[in-house]
């Protein structure tokens, strides 16, 4: 099973439980209080109900058919098989944490965490580069977005500095 | 005439034009490298629109987006490796003369049609838009709702070869926009009690993952660094001889095809350059097409830049988006609290008149920034990656904290990427999901109205326009299918030409 099959097939199946539980909150919404209004429950509904179609029909029409599709679908212009998830799950990782630190160290030092995770993610291994990146894109940034577009980035020590 | 007049007062400001050309520029470096997509330029800079006044905001936008589409030319032409999707068709014989040693003509080239394109759709922009607006301002509910089923059928039909994955994709775009308030009642749905939801997921947040993040992401997976190849000699920038009548024919012809094809919505540049190109092949004497035929690098890029043109036609008069950047260029209107659509050419027609004369001006300005630049764009293409995409990251979470200096719109737009992350390597269209954003709320609350207005009843179907409407989404569907397979086939058999 290629990456892409794997990642269709998970899409298709979180397509399934996404519809069931939009059709099950939308069934509690009330009708609508003017004549002929359906109510809030009218597209939640339909949107369900074709999600739902569409869903089974990508899980089980490839099994029907009796064949597991190989190749890329639509035009097959992604001849190669798509790199490895696990640098993508740190970036995420990464991501989350410099967000959350952004509002307890400020700006700067969360996009520098940032910014070196991801340079390592993405395969730069030259420290030099890595430390010159963090230290200046976060700099210039943040000095952009408060001077020039008046724009109030997370708060911290190093900021304090700054201002 | 006296909008236009308006218009041009309003985007001959000095503040204006600077964004335009600084849009231009920005959009040139961009399109350059690899990877950087026009959708992802634009959703980059959105945030740095939010303190400008609209119009200087659009023309930034705007610039972006034309420099981009051009410059997208650049890495396909030298390096096969095209800098947008719209670029692809440019590949097939741009590439090639690259090979003989003529990618300074094929470049030249790629300029001058960009420009022509450019500057065709923009005439046939202001032609239309504004009696399109004419019409546009007679529509009640009815004829809104059946618009936005037209636009949401367009958007399957051109998902050829994966009509499930495109339709998914948008109704899960339906699926965002239903969290918030009922657009008719004021009932909160999916907001589990949380008053931060009741005003729904903030679109530009998901914009700014989807096409930012996403985009970072699948690059960083796929670690597409710049790879050191051999490169034939740039050769002679210049035209050579009896260009006009050799390039002139596929340039014109190919320039009213992009505009055409980018008047429907979800269509972009690629579906508007395969297509044009295919029908330059079909209809040209020579035989050289796929081997380095200049006039296939014209017919491609005249397409392509025409079509950004024809996607603004939608976005103006009815605040549907053409493609994926013209859904960006919506929420650049809406955060000034303006809403596109025919009133807006009444009520901002500094904006609306400006916008289309600022494509002008956009077009005339990539011939002296591209000129200027034609020698040192090819260098960006070999610029180090491994630092690029975690700045994008960076700029991408800047720009969604920007909207409303909140860090839970950063974390939307992160989550936005994983999202869109997943579906683009399942080979799941984004553009879809986010046309179904906008269209969603719109289809909703206009066929709860016509329902309110006729009690009930389904007679409103039965009403000039909207059978009207429906006559066309079935005419649109079929057009759609024609072009999109003949886009399909130029660009099956392009890339047989190039390997062979």
């Amino acid at each position: 099973m290629t990456a892409e099959r794997r990642a269709d097939l998970g899409t298709a199946a979180t397509t399934l439980i996404l519809a069931a539980a939009v059709a099950a909150t939308a069934l509690t919404f009330p009708a609508g209080n003017q004549e002929g209004d359906p109510g809030a429950a009218l597209l939640p509904l339909l949107v369900a109900a074709v999600l739902a179609v569409l869903g089974t029909a990508r899980v089980l029409v490839p099994y029907l058919l009796r064949s597991t599709p190989t190749a890329p679908e639509g035009g097959g212009d992604q001849e190669e098989e798509p790199g490895p998830v696990l640098p993508v799950l740190g970036m995420l990782a990464v991501g989350a944490v410099s967000i959350w630190a952004m509002s307890w160290v400020g700006f700067v030092l969360g996009a520098a965490l940032l910014l070196v995770g991801g340079a390592l993610l993405s395969g730069e291994r030259r420290w030099w580069r890595i430390a010159l990146l963090s230290a200046v894109a976060p700099t210039v940034v943040y000095t952009l977005f408060m001077w020039a577009f008046e724009l109030r980035l997370p708060t911290g020590p190093l900021e304090a500095m700054l201002l | 005439m006296s909008e236009w007049l308006i218009g041009l007062d309003a985007v001959l400001s000095p503040n204006a034009i600077t964004m335009i050309v600084l849009g231009v520029g920005l959009g040139m470096v961009c399109g350059a490298l690899p990877g950087l997509t026009a959708t992802m330029a634009v959703a980059l800079l959105l945030p740095v629109t939010f303190t400008l006044e609209p119009l200087p905001g659009m023309m930034l936008l705007i610039g972006v987006y034309g420099g981009t589409l051009y410059a997208g030319s650049i890495p396909a032409i030298l390096l096969r490796a095209p800098g947008t999707p719209s670029a692809a068709a440019t590949v097939i014989d741009g590439y090639p003369m690259t090979q003989q040693g003529r990618a300074g003509r094929a470049l030249l080239i790629s300029l001058l049609a960009s420009v022509v394109g450019g500057l065709t759709g923009t005439v046939l922009l202001a032609l239309f838009a504004p009696q399109l607006a004419g019409v546009a301002l007679t529509f009640g509910p009815p004829e809104y709702f059946m618009v936005a089923v037209l636009a949401l059928a367009v958007i399957a039909s051109i998902s050829t070869g994966r009509l499930s994955k495109g339709l998914i994709s948008g109704f899960l775009g339906v699926a965002i926009g239903l969290v918030g308030m009922d657009p008719i009642e004021g009932f909160p749905r999916f907001t589990f009690g949380t008053t931060e939801l009741s005003a729904g997921i903030p679109f530009i947040a998901v914009l700014i993952g989807l096409f930012g993040i996403s985009e970072a992401l699948t690059q960083i997976a796929g670690n597409r660094r710049s790879r050191n190849r051999e490169r034939p000699p740039v050769g002679r920038f210049s035209l050579g001889r009896g260009w006009l009548r050799r390039l002139g024919p596929a340039t014109g012809g190919s320039s009213l095809m992009g505009f055409f094809i980018g008047l429907l919505p979800g269509t972009g540049g690629d579906v508007a350059s395969y297509f044009a190109y295919n029908e330059t092949r079909r209809w040209s004497r020579r035989g050289g097409f796929g081997k380095g035929e200049p006039a296939g690098v014209a017919s491609a890029e005249s397409a392509n830049n025409a079509s950004t043109s024809g996607a603004m036609a939608p976005t103006l008069v009815l605040g549907i988006p053409g493609d994926s950047v013209t859904a960006i260029l919506i929420g650049a209107i809406t955060v000034h609290g303006l809403q596109p659509g025919p009133q807006l050419f009444e009520g901002s027609p500094d904006l609306v008149y400006g916008t289309m004369l600022g494509l002008v001006l956009m077009n005339l300005a990539l011939l002296p920034v591209g000129l200027l630049g034609i020698r040192v764009w090819p260098k960006l293409t070999s610029a180090p990656t491994t630092m690029l995409w975690p700045t994008v990251i960076l700029l991408s979470l800047v720009g969604a904290f920007a909207l409303r200096l909140n860090l839970a719109d950063v974390a939307t737009a992160l989550a936005a990427g994983a999202l869109g992350f997943v579906l683009t390597r399942g080979g799941y269209p984004l553009a879809p999901m986010v046309i179904g954003l906008i269209l969603g709320p719109m289809a909703e609350s206009n066929l709860r109205l016509s329902l309110i207005i006729s009690g009930g009843s389904l007679d409103w179907l039965a009403r000039p326009i909207p059978l009207a409407v429906m006559g066309v989404i079935v005419a649109a569907i079929v057009v759609t299918k024609f072009s999109t397979r003949r886009a399909m086939a130029a660009s099956t058999a392009g890339t047989h030409d190039v390997q062979s």
